[in-house]
């Protein structure tokens, strides 16, 4: 008889020590007492409202003597000033240097544009030269990045350049606009048709 | 010499490339090969420079660069110098800095020398010190080449 009489304290304290587990994983699980926010927001996820979307918009950048150094267009621009980030449909961008040097026009698919003025384009990019004699015509890759401050233009992915009578496959690019250098960062091949009748 | 290849467009691998687009010039280097139909130079360093009549003019050095090609004939004809300039559009190829030159049977040693694939003329011009020379060698062709002898009796 003692036995069982000692051993029934033994159950209902167990008994209990269960039940609360129970419960504190219950409220754990589905946080009755949570904020009537959504979901999505307790992850951390809030969708940011842009703040304009325009269509059809030019961005012109004057440099200090007020030649017009950078122009940016774009079918559909989407601006996110929270993350300083706008988003460029079908974007056109073109840049000259100085009043006679060569003026190069980049387009691709896809864009954005940073608050760091960066600017990220992607898929069927073309930068061509719209200088007359220019020894390169065009550029084609499906990643750019241009550094719009200090002219530089990069790549990590395959490159095409198409000059006049030659054509250089290479990957990556690293293009400096001021000095008017490009490099590429591993050659694959050239091939010049100049003097040759036969189209390679 | 070669005449063909001259309608073959020209072939160029090297490990690193970069163009200095505001002069029309493009660069290439570390293990440069140029190829155009039988004609190949291998070189360090190639430079393409383009002119203002819209050619080209390739300039390739090397330690040294070797230069080679077949004949119409069929022959080797090769070359090493310590530059080896190739005009495309007047067809002509200088070579200058110990030039050696192996045709056939025959060694040409010189400061420079100037081939004219048009006219298949070779120029070769000694250097401007004085001991400098202009060395052909033939070599006598060899016994067991002649035909009407036999070669044991």
């Amino acid at each position: 008889m003692t036995a069982a009489w000692r051993s029934q304290p033994v159950n209902r304290n167990l008994a209990w020590v269960i039940t609360i587990i129970f419960v504190t994983a219950a409220l754990l699980f589905w946080r009755p007492f949570g904020t009537d926010d959504n979901d999505e927001e307790q992850q951390g996820y809030s969708e940011i409202k842009p703040d304009f979307t325009a269509q059809g918009l030019i961005v012109r950048v004057y440099g200090v003597n007020g030649e017009l150094a950078h122009r940016i267009a774009a079918e559909k621009m989407t601006h996110y000033s929270p993350i300083g980030l706008t988003e460029l449909t079908a974007p056109t961008y073109i840049v000259q240097l100085d009043n006679n040097g060569p003026i190069w026009q980049v387009q691709a698919e896809q864009g954005s544009f940073y608050a760091d003025k960066s600017l990220v384009l992607e898929r069927n990019i073309e930068m061509i030269s719209l200088s007359e004699s220019e020894f390169i015509d065009r550029i084609e890759t499906s990643y750019l990045t241009i550094d719009t401050l200090d002219e530089s233009v990069q790549t990590d992915q395959p490159v095409l350049i198409v000059g006049r009578d030659f054509t250089a496959k290479g990957e990556g690019l690293r293009a400096d606009m001021r000095a008017q250098t490009l490099e590429l960062t591993r050659h694959v091949e050239t091939i010049y048709t100049g003097g040759s009748t036969t189209d390679n | 010499q070669g005449r063909l290849d001259f309608e073959q467009p020209i072939k160029i691998n090297a490990e690193r490339d970069w163009f200095d687009v505001a002069n029309k010039i493009a660069v290439f280097e570390d293990n440069v090969v140029i190829s155009q139909g039988s004609l190949s130079i291998r070189a360090d360093h190639l430079e393409v420079t383009r002119r203002d009549d819209q050619s080209d003019v390739f300039t390739a050095s090397g330690s040294p660069a070797v230069y080679e090609q077949q004949l119409d004939d069929g022959s080797p004809i090769s070359a090493e110098a310590e530059i080896i300039s190739y005009d495309q559009t007047k067809q002509l190829l200088t070579l200058s800095g110990n030039v050696k030159v192996s045709q056939s049977n025959s060694v040409i040693q010189g400061s420079e020398i100037v081939y004219n694939f048009a006219t298949q003329q070779m120029t070769a011009n000694r250097g401007d010190d004085e001991s400098d020379r202009v060395t052909t060698i033939f070599m006598p062709k060899k016994k067991s080449d002649t035909n009407n002898e036999p070669t044991n009796r």
